[in-house]
């Protein structure tokens, strides 16, 4: 009863449901033009944050997260082009709708499905963060570093297919964490007498580079996307539409509920899992594909499930699932807050003010999601090269107005192109972005618990939640590597083959 | 596997160099049980040893690919990527745009480079030179110029317009922050 009234004092007397209808109308509108994604969206917003109170700068991301999940829908039906990679299988099924000119329909069953499945997400997290946030009670200095540990070899090892090369992004991401003046010692690190290196390089920077400038210089070669029809309406779905997509909207919600809680699971492959049970469940299997609502309802209940129940582990471990979880967990440390188990205990007024803004961020889609429509038409019918031009003053412009900083400007620059030339190598991006977010925690964790010990390691296996989390990291590791040759070897590929470069459009969500 | 290993063996040399940065800190009178210079230097030997297993799994893969030559349709997916230059040169020409738009920031100041990169960007992105794209160029950097100086305060380097005194002409008192 507690959290419900910080949450509806937190939506009465503050901004918060402004913020909420705002990120999810951003949200729609970035999730709607394909080359942007729910985590650019977020990322472009992320220095326009900074100042805010850091509930309403929250409750502003996490909200541009939930209407990017439906706005992915809205090109994925109408010009066959999934607006995020959430929405690849959503194009099956609502782009032949489409062309049976029922276009309305598939957007009306995208929308509603994603409000029940993202409804039913927030009512999980709710449930379950402040259980989980009990554990914090056995959470110690090493605990903490062996927590941080165990996230970012979850990451790296379920990177696709790059079990290696997703470790050598998550060290480069510590790396790049350790620059600045060490705030324990005062000793200058790998500063090279910059001095705007000397505060460190802002994770918000190497996210903004790595998402926003590699994929407009992905985009750059990629010729405009289709027109979209300015007549198309929005039809929600009938009782008995309502009847036949009941089931694949619970199938869709379940698997988005277990993806949304394992870090590494993600938006993407919920979609593409739930899309494959509600085929096999379905009385009409042979419609998937010919446009059958059910096929739309699946991945789009699924997707949206993720982008709430996908909080449990960013908030309580500050551990990310995907892209889009890790700029909120940028944001957090943006605002000072730090994610983990203690984030309940010593902020219950940010977590129930967050909740309280996503469930009037979820329900509010029903309405944003219609109005918002023809808005994003507008804008998908525009030429590309006039948006990507937008885009780039929105991110100068926006990095600028952190630390009226040029040099900050060169650096987001740099990551772009190490990004690009990270996709292109088959290098994920993911880990870098973790591992920057978290090194810090890591590092000083790591630190305050050597000091505990004089300088003793064991600590770390003297500690039992450590030892437990060291455990599992080891067996999580190990069952990657295992799974992954024992795959290569069905397949006739070497044992160690690498990984494939990202493709085009293939961006963590 | 060439990329790998020639990945491996950059990632090796940045990995050594960084770890023999570490270990060239200065000692701090602050220092505890553990120097600023401990968690660099065990990133390094942990970024080494992955290089390394990089460098190993690029030769083994190319020693088993040598082999089986039936399996080089796959590898011709991976080469296809790196060496898709009509891509890369999109890239880095858009690229080029960014960097010049960050050198002529300041001397040409916020609103005038705004204009500049849209009307830029645009031809290059393959819209024809005309007064559509210029006027898109303008009331794109007017409305960027209104929202990041007029309504959210923000100082942005104002470059030849405040050498015209433009500022006092089109300065309103609105400023939020």
């Amino acid at each position: 009863m507690h959290g419900l009234e910080i949450a509806l004092h937190t939506l009465f007397t503050t901004p918060a449901i402004f913020y909420a209808l705002f990120g999810v109308a951003w949200g729609i509108v970035g999730g709607a033009l394909p080359g942007l994604s729910a985590s650019i969206s977020m990322a472009l917003l992320l220095p326009l944050t900074f100042g805010m109170d850091p509930t309403m700068a929250i409750i502003l991301l996490a909200s541009t997260y939930v209407g990017a999940e439906y706005g992915g829908s809205i090109p994925a039906i109408l010009i066959r082009t999934p607006g995020t990679s959430a929405a690849v299988t959503t194009v099956l099924d609502g782009y032949e709708m489409h062309r049976q000119g029922r276009s309305g329909e598939a957007l009306g069953i995208s929308l509603m499905a994603g409000v029940v499945g993202g409804v039913i997400g927030m009512v999980l997290v709710v449930a379950l963060t402040e259980p989980l946030a009990h554990v914090s009670l056995f959470f110690t200095a090493p605990a903490y570093f062996a927590l941080g540990i165990f996230g970012l070899s979850l990451i790296a090892a379920l990177s696709d297919g790059a079990i290696i090369k997703g470790f050598l992004s998550a060290v480069v991401g510590l790396a790049i964490a350790t620059v600045g003046v060490d705030p324990l010692s005062g000793v200058q690190r790998f500063t090279f007498d910059s001095v705007d290196l000397m505060g460190g390089i802002e994770p918000i920077l190497i996210m903004m580079g790595m998402f926003a400038i590699t994929e407009l210089m992905v985009q750059a070669s990629q010729k405009n996307w289709a027109k979209a029809s300015v007549r198309t309406r929005i039809v929600l779905p009938s009782l008995k539409l309502w009847r036949r997509i009941s089931l694949p909207t619970f199938i869709g919600t379940t698997i988005g509920t277990l993806d949304g809680l394992t870090p590494g699971g993600g938006s993407t492959l919920a979609s593409f899992l739930s899309y494959n049970e509600a085929k096999r469940w379905s009385k009409h299997p042979e419609e998937f594909g010919k446009g059958s609502p059910e096929g739309i309802a699946a991945p789009e209940a699924a997707n949206n499930t993720v982008a709430a129940t996908a909080l449990i582990p960013t908030l309580t471990f500050g551990i990310p699932s995907s892209g889009s979880t890790a700029v909120l967990l940028g944001g957090l440390i943006l605002h000072g807050l730090e994610p983990g188990p203690l984030l309940l205990t010593k902020n219950p007024d940010f977590v129930y003010g967050l909740f309280g803004g996503l469930f009037v961020a979820n329900i509010s889609q029903l309405l944003l999601g219609i109005v918002m429509l023809p808005p994003c038409i507008w804008l998908v019918n525009r030429p590309k090269a006039y948006l990507t031009a937008i885009i780039i003053c929105l991110i100068a412009s926006g990095i600028y107005s952190l630390n009226a900083s040029i040099a900050d400007m060169w650096i987001v620059l740099g990551a772009g192109v190490i990004g690009y030339a990270m996709r292109t190598l088959g290098f994920p991006i993911l880990p870098l972005v973790l591992a920057l977010v978290l090194g810090g925690i890591v590092e000083r964790n790591y630190r305050r618990s050597i000091d505990l010990s004089y300088g003793d390691p064991m600590i770390f296996l003297q500690d039992p939640v450590s030892a437990g989390l060291l455990g599992l990291t080891v067996f999580f590791v190990a069952l990657s590597i295992f799974l992954r040759l024992r795959k290569n070897a069905r397949e006739g590929k070497p044992l160690v083959a690498s990984a494939a470069p990202q493709g085009v459009s293939e961006i963590a969500n | 596997m060439f990329k790998d290993i020639i990945c491996g063996c950059v990632l090796l040399a940045l990995s050594v160099g960084y770890y023999l940065t570490a270990t060239a800190f200065p000692k701090s009178a602050l220092d505890t049980s553990v120097s600023a210079s401990a968690f660099p230097e065990m990133i390094g030997v942990i970024g080494a040893f992955f290089s390394v297993l990089l460098i190993a799994q690029g030769v083994w893969s190319a020693s088993a690919r040598r082999a089986r030559p039936a399996s080089a349709g796959a590898e011709a997916t991976d080469d296809d990527a790196l060496t898709d230059w009509p891509r890369h040169k999109a890239a880095l020409g858009l690229l080029v745009i960014m960097c010049g738009f960050l050198l002529l920031l300041e001397p040409l100041g916020y609103p005038v480079a705004l204009a500049s990169l849209i009307f830029v960007v645009a031809i290059y992105l393959g819209m024809p030179i005309g007064l559509k794209t210029a006027s898109v160029a303008i009331g794109g950097a007017l409305f960027f110029w209104l929202f990041f100086v007029q309504f959210l305060g923000i100082h942005m380097p104002m470059g030849i317009l405040e050498h015209l005194g433009a500022l006092d002409v089109v300065s309103w008192p609105v400023h939020a922050a």
